[in-house]
């Protein structure tokens, strides 16, 4: 992009702009660009991954939000929590003699002559929120995107941002405050921003009576929420609950506060004004220039450039097999299932069933395992997968705790629950805290919602006047004392540790790699050859004539495993070997619960 | 577009109120018109299509009306002033008409009004409202289709209300009277805020400079009833992974209070931007808030008697109907990937059509619902069948023996927490009223809800009498229910009365009882082995070998066929009664009864033979129903049974000897025909296989003869 009059990166604005004068130049008619790209779009795509521009976009979160100016190029990762449906907004209007666009902004570039000739262009309304139960290590360095505009304050943007600084932090309230007082647009800042902190105690005080500290971690984050524009994309592009990276033009604008006046509540009988419930203090806003959907790999900081060998990963496989045999105690026999679980993914759905999930309840476990076990396995399972959850179950927090999500009629906001993850996310249930007691309305619902979830991976959605269900791709582990009934489980599996030792430390580069490892190799494909194809089935129809009991689920959960096993060792199709190792694992996990029982 | 152009339309819109003429031939708007003059109606609702069939509308004034219809509603209303003809009746005079002789008597007076604020808007005289009603044909927007370039047009969606505000006065015309001159000032308010006037703006004030003070004169000043709410877009039209898509709906005037939360609608009207006012319109910027100005509403109708057939479904419904296999063709498409079970599939068919109720001159009524009940081992896809008929039946309430709310199944009466009166709340039979209640773990049902259940059953009726409260509930709603045995699984070793965990009185109350038995089989182990192999395989269900009808399908195809009443011929009568007592009688025989055969047989006979007949659209019940009527029955016992008869001795091939011979014993005579013989073993549950075999295996021993083309039988005299 030589020879451009503008910066992409701190003034998108002026390369939108641009490519709008040329297009008109060119003679096509504005009016027809409802909906479509004149080349804007193109041009950042271009520069961002053809040329490289990517890396040098800040990343938005809290600690960029001080410094970022606004109209500037941004990116944010984030789940789409909720969708806030279309903005109708003045696409195009004729300032004169020529035309003028708004595309990518909350506010006139040029004056507007009311009775100008405008275009109403739309634009989809996102709201985004950080993955829930991200773990840290995900996150990328504060070093690895610089301010930019450190070195080259003058003193006139220095009050500027500390303008800004005001109205979206209030750490440096209190100095700022004497030299606004002056000023009433920025005393009115001042009571606004009073008002959502007020507004915010009260929410967190609901949120901490409603569910527990443990569940709002890392509360910070959790509450950095972003408003997205989309423009011109299909519907179906973007869907609730996925991952997305979006990079676009980060606008604030003061003006835009929201502020309770008379007219407010006559304008807008139902309250529902974005602007009241989400202050740009608040909830920053971006205009998507350029959006790409995040996979689990994107996640990962540095990824090794292993090929994939099949003697390579079978050495990763052993390794890490043995870190998770340390982990649980020397039981093999559980780090063997725990290896699959954490493979296993949502290849399909047919009919009502989910093909490929492999949800495990690990059975024997007391008060004092699950001290020890239960926090390894948890730290464990946070430094192998991007986004974990763990969730102790008490009578108590089902019959208060909100798992699905809810549409809030009077906010018009779809309230999320625990429930509410992005795919791939690997989900923790505590059952050994859970003691006999009365579930209410709530509780009753609660435990509906976990079993299909377990069941079929479907979460319903309570739009109050209907239920929704809403696919979902979670990796379950139940750890419980006897077996779950609340949770059935695919896989039941007696726990038996042989020693308490903890397992030896783990350095930052072997984590790297097996992470690499498990996110690489849980999209690979599978086949079954027709030869194996005829084992496996007689090998089903034997089984279902031994035992009767053997359900069209027991089937399909070996297939699973073969198939995540086959996976495991790198491979795409499946081996009489694995097979046989599948059966193997099966008749041992019979053994222990037969033992158990 | 100029002001000469309206003109012109003024004039098509005028001559279409007075020439329209409906179907009749007579002038439809015209009456519409005399009757607004008689004040007795208030809305004009000017329909869309009656434009599009009006002769002399050409295209581009329909395009204009559609696409401009603010517009045109305000056209519309000035044509209507200019044809209302006088009033037919006398009309008694109230405030406004007086306050209107008087103004119209000043108004000839102090004609200086050049002014047009001091000329009298025409909306103050109006005593009716215009509405441009959308087109009813072809398929209304979902909310997410309505895009910006809809803005201005008359558009037609369908939602559910989520939320409705208060019905509050709206101004339309403010009238101020000035302190200094006396004249009476109005102002037109088209927004929801506007900004009221101070200074009397007449030329006597202007002229003398003495800024006369206005009074808002709220009596005389117009207003409209208001009412804001929202709809929402419908379950199935939200695509996978989205969110529903709401909207902003206004209601003025006569349509208001019409909607409530809760309700599928169906809306025609004007898709338009809101006019930001004062600050608001500052802060928006850029941003335009939208809103449909409702036109008409209608409420989707949920039962089958008042199904509206849409597109094309009639023409469908008429070519299933000439299709002979149309019986089998609907029960393959009730839940077609759960495999197997057609002869459930059947019942649960004839449970969505039912029979015709009776009311006898009495006043007794005879249900015409059919109850059905699905028992067996848990993992049978019993809930699966049950959660699919719920959703091909228009109106359907699903819920479990144990019910979720304290309402449980019947009614209960619950104190209104706001007005601390006692209300009565329907549980899920009474909602399920004139549909179909399925009701998942029955067994598991509370005490008290299943003594209630009896009455539900055969009276059709739920008797509440608590706190001060005697009532009694219609719950005509067809019970299908789904049980698991006793012991969790069904035991072979028990009798079948200690497996199923009802009552007797319960269980009679069932036109048909079914049990899914999951038996240790060779073949449908492999067939469910290649199924869970081929769906890891190739991520999809195995082709059906058949494409299943659509739910929509089906339900019309139901509704229609719901609309018959068929009767039982004379000749019939003969033909049931001996069926009925042949079942009587073998009943007695045997020394250990496994059912009560008693008049409820019977009426269930009859029932399942009605809605075979209702099937084929026909007006009669014929044997062949009677005959299907019995073989289901029949099949159904044997689910229940079919042990027994193993044990009995008697193997499938001389048990069907032996019925013919009775058969043929009892006629008399020596010839049976193929088509009759086929009739009696299909009646005691056995294939037409069986038969072949039978005739063949008995021809061979000579003891009959066997016709070559038609299969007639021929008994050779011993």
């Amino acid at each position: 992009m030589v020879g451009l009059p503008y910066d992409c990166l701190s003034n998108p604005l002026g390369a939108v702009r641009l490519t709008f004068e040329k297009a008109v130049a060119s003679g096509s008619d504005p009016a027809s660009f409802d909906g479509k790209d004149w080349g804007a779009s193109d041009l950042f795509h271009d520069f961002l991954f053809d040329n490289g521009g990517l890396s040098q976009v800040p990343m938005l979160n809290p600690s960029t939000l001080k410094w970022v100016q606004p109209n500037t190029l941004v990116r944010f990762r984030g789940m789409i929590q909720d969708m806030l449906g279309n903005e109708f907004y003045v696409g195009a209007h004729k300032d004169g003699d020529t035309w003028r666009t708004n595309k990518f902004t909350d506010t006139a570039q040029f004056p507007m002559a009311p009775s100008s000739d405008m275009r109403i262009w739309e634009r989809r309304l996102l709201y985004c929120v950080p993955v829930p139960g991200q773990n840290s290590w995900t996150d990328f360095s504060p070093e690895a995107v610089k301010n930019p505009y450190t070195n080259s304050l003058s003193p006139q943007r220095e009050k500027r941002q500390r303008e800004d600084d005001a109205t979206i932090t209030d750490v440096d309230m209190q100095d700022s405050c004497h030299e606004l007082q002056a000023s009433p647009s920025a005393k009115k800042m001042r009571e606004d921003e009073m008002e959502f902190q007020l507004l915010n105690s009260q929410k967190t005080a609901t949120e901490e009576t409603s569910s527990n500290a443990s569940l709002v971690l890392d509360a910070e984050r959790k509450s950095f929420p972003c408003l997205v524009k989309i423009y011109d994309t299909p519907e179906t592009d973007l869907k609730l609950n996925d991952v997305f990276e979006f990079v676009g033009i980060f606008t604030f604008d003061p003006d835009l506060t929201a502020e309770k006046d008379d007219s407010d509540e006559l304008a807008h009988e139902f309250g529902e004004d974005v602007l009241v419930h989400m202050p740009p203090s608040k909830v920053p806003r971006l205009h998507c220039l350029v959006h790409r959907k995040l996979a689990i790999n994107d996640f990962l900081s540095v990824c090794p450039t292993f090929e994939l060998k099949s003697n390579a990963v079978k050495e990763l496989r052993e390794a890490l097999l043995g870190h998770l045999t340390a982990v649980l105690g020397n039981d093999r026999v559980a780090a063997q299932y725990m290896l699959l679980h954490l493979l296993s993914r949502v290849h399909a759905r047919v009919d009502t069933i989910a093909v490929g999930k492999l949800s495990l309840n690990l059975t024997c476990f007391n008060k004092e395992s699950t001290s020890v076990f239960g926090n390894r396995l948890k730290l464990a399972i946070e430094d192998l997968l991007p986004f974990t959850h763990y969730l102790p179950l008490t009578i108590e927090r089902l019959n208060t705790v909100s798992l699905s999500p809810k549409k809030d009629y009077n906010t018009n906001r779809l309230v999320s629950g625990v429930l509410q993850l992005a795919e791939g996310s690997h989900l923790t249930m505590d059952e050994t805290e859970l003691q006999a007691g009365t579930l209410n309305s709530i509780g009753v619902e609660n435990a509906r919602v976990l079993k299909s979830l377990m069941e079929s991976q479907k979460v319903e959605y309570d739009f109050k006047y209907y239920k929704m269900e809403m696919a979902a791709d979670v990796q379950l582990l139940i750890l419980s004392d006897g077996k779950s009934n609340l949770l059935p489980a695919d896989l039941v599996l007696p726990f038996r540790p042989s020693s308490v030792d903890s397992p030896s430390a783990v350095d930052a580069d072997t984590l790297k790699t097996w992470r690499w490892y498990l996110a690489t190799m849980q999209p690979l494909p599978h086949s079954i050859e027709p030869d194996m194809q005829k084992v496996v089935e007689d090998d089903l129809v034997a089984a279902r004539q031994a035992d009767r009991s053997l359900g069209s689920q027991d089937l399909s959960r070996w297939l699973t495993m073969g198939r995540l096993l086959s996976t495991s060792f790198g491979e795409t199709s499946l081996t009489m070997e694995h097979w046989q190792m599948v059966k193997e694992l099966e008749r041992l996990r019979r053994e222990r619960l037969q033992g158990s029982m | 577009m100029n002001d000469l152009d309206f003109k012109r339309d003024k004039d098509i819109a005028k001559d279409f109120l007075l020439n329209f003429a409906d179907l009749n031939g007579e002038a439809k708007y015209m009456k519409v018109l005399q009757d607004v003059a008689n004040r007795s109606t208030k809305a004009i609702q000017i329909e869309l299509e009656d434009l599009i069939d009006y002769k002399d509308s050409d295209e581009e004034f329909l395009r204009r009306v559609t696409e401009n219809t603010r517009r045109y509603v305000g056209i519309f209303a000035n044509a209507v002033d200019e044809l209302l003809p006088e009033p037919t009746e006398v009309l008694p005079d109230d405030d406004h008409d007086i306050l209107m002789t008087q103004r119209s008597e000043e108004g000839t007076e102090n004609a200086d009004g050049s002014d047009p604020r001091q000329q009298m808007p025409p909306e103050i005289r109006r005593f009716f409202e215009v509405y441009i009603r959308a087109s009813s044909k072809g398929r209304p927007f979902t909310i997410r289709e309505v895009k910006a370039s809809n803005i201005g047009q008359l558009v037609r969606i369908s939602g559910i209300v989520t939320r409705c505000s208060d019905v509050k006065p709206l101004m339309q015309v403010a009238v101020y009277t000035c302190e200094e001159c006396g004249f009476e000032i109005y102002q037109e308010v088209t927004a929801r805020v506007f900004m009221p006037l101070f200074v009397c703006p007449s030329k006597r004030c202007s002229t003398n400079q003495t800024k006369g003070n206005l009074i808002l004169q709220l009596r005389a000043s117009k207003f409209l009833k208001f009412q804001e709410a929202k709809i929402q877009e419908l379950a199935e039209h939200v695509p996978k992974g989205h969110i529903p898509r709401s909207m902003t709906v206004h209601f003025r005037g006569e349509l208001t209070r019409k909607v409530a939360p809760g309700d599928v609608v169906e809306l025609s009207g004007i898709f338009l931007p809101i006019p930001y006012t004062g600050f608001r319109a500052m802060r928006a910027g850029l941003i335009a808030d939208t809103y449909l100005e409702a036109m008409s509403i209608n409420h989707f109708k949920k039962k089958y008697e008042e199904y509206e057939f849409r597109g094309d479904e009639e023409e469908q419904i008429a070519r299933l109907a000439e299709d002979g296999n149309i019986y089998n063709k609907l029960a393959r498409s009730l839940a077609p990937e759960i495999y197997g079970h057609e002869d459930i599939k059947k019942a649960l068919l004839l449970l969505l059509v039912g029979a015709p109720h009776r009311k006898l001159k009495d006043g007794m009524k005879i249900r015409g619902d059919l109850h059905i009940c699905l028992m067996g081992d848990p993992g049978v896809a019993k809930s699966q069948l049950l959660k699919h008929i719920i959703n091909v039946a228009p109106r359907g309430v699903y819920t479990t023996g144990k019910g979720s709310s304290g309402v449980g199944l019947t009614a209960a009466v619950q104190k209104d927490p706001v007005t601390n009166e006692m209300v009565l709340e329907g549980g899920a039979l009474v909602l399920a009223d004139m549909g179909i209640c399925a009701i998942d773990e029955f067994d598991k049902m509370d005490e008290l809800d299943r003594t209630a259940i009896h009455e539900v059953m055969e009276q059709q009726t739920v008797s509440i009498a608590k706190a001060g409260i005697t009532t009694s509930l219609n719950a005509r709603t067809a019970v299908l229910a789904a049980a698991n045995p006793a012991w969790g699984r069904y035991d072979l070793r028990r009798t079948p009365a200690e497996n199923i965990n009802l009552p007797p009185a319960l269980l009679s109350r069932f036109d048909l009882l079914w049990l899914i038995l999951d038996r240790a089989d060779m073949d449908t182990d492999l067939e469910m082995a290649r199924h869970v192999v081929y769906v890891h395989q190739n991520k999809e269900s195995p082709a059906l070998g058949f494409t299943p009808l659509e739910p929509s399908i089906l339900r019309a195809y139901i509704s229609a066929a719901r609309k018959l009443s068929p009767s039982v011929p004379k000749e019939l009568e003969e033909y049931i009664a001996s069926a009925y007592s042949s079942i009587r009688q073998e009943e007695a025989r045997s020394n250990t009864p496994h059912s009560y055969t008693t008049v409820r047989t019977l009426l269930s006979i009859l029932r399942i033979s009605a809605a075979l007949a209702r099937l084929r659209f026909s007006d009669t019940v014929a044997q062949s129903d009677v005959d299907e009527a019995l073989r289901l029955m029949q099949m159904s016992k044997f689910s229940l049974y079919s042990d027994d008869r193993q044990r009995s001795g008697l193997d499938a091939i001389s048990d069907i000897y032996s019925i013919l011979r009775d058969e043929a014993a009892r006629t008399n005579k020596m010839d049976l025909s193929y088509a009759h013989a086929l009739n009696w073993i299909s009646r005691k549950g056995y294939s037409e296989a069986q038969l072949k075999e039978c005739l063949e295996e008995y021809a061979a021993l000579n003891v009959w003869q066997i016709h070559p083309n038609t299969f007639d039988i021929r008994f050779i005299d011993a």
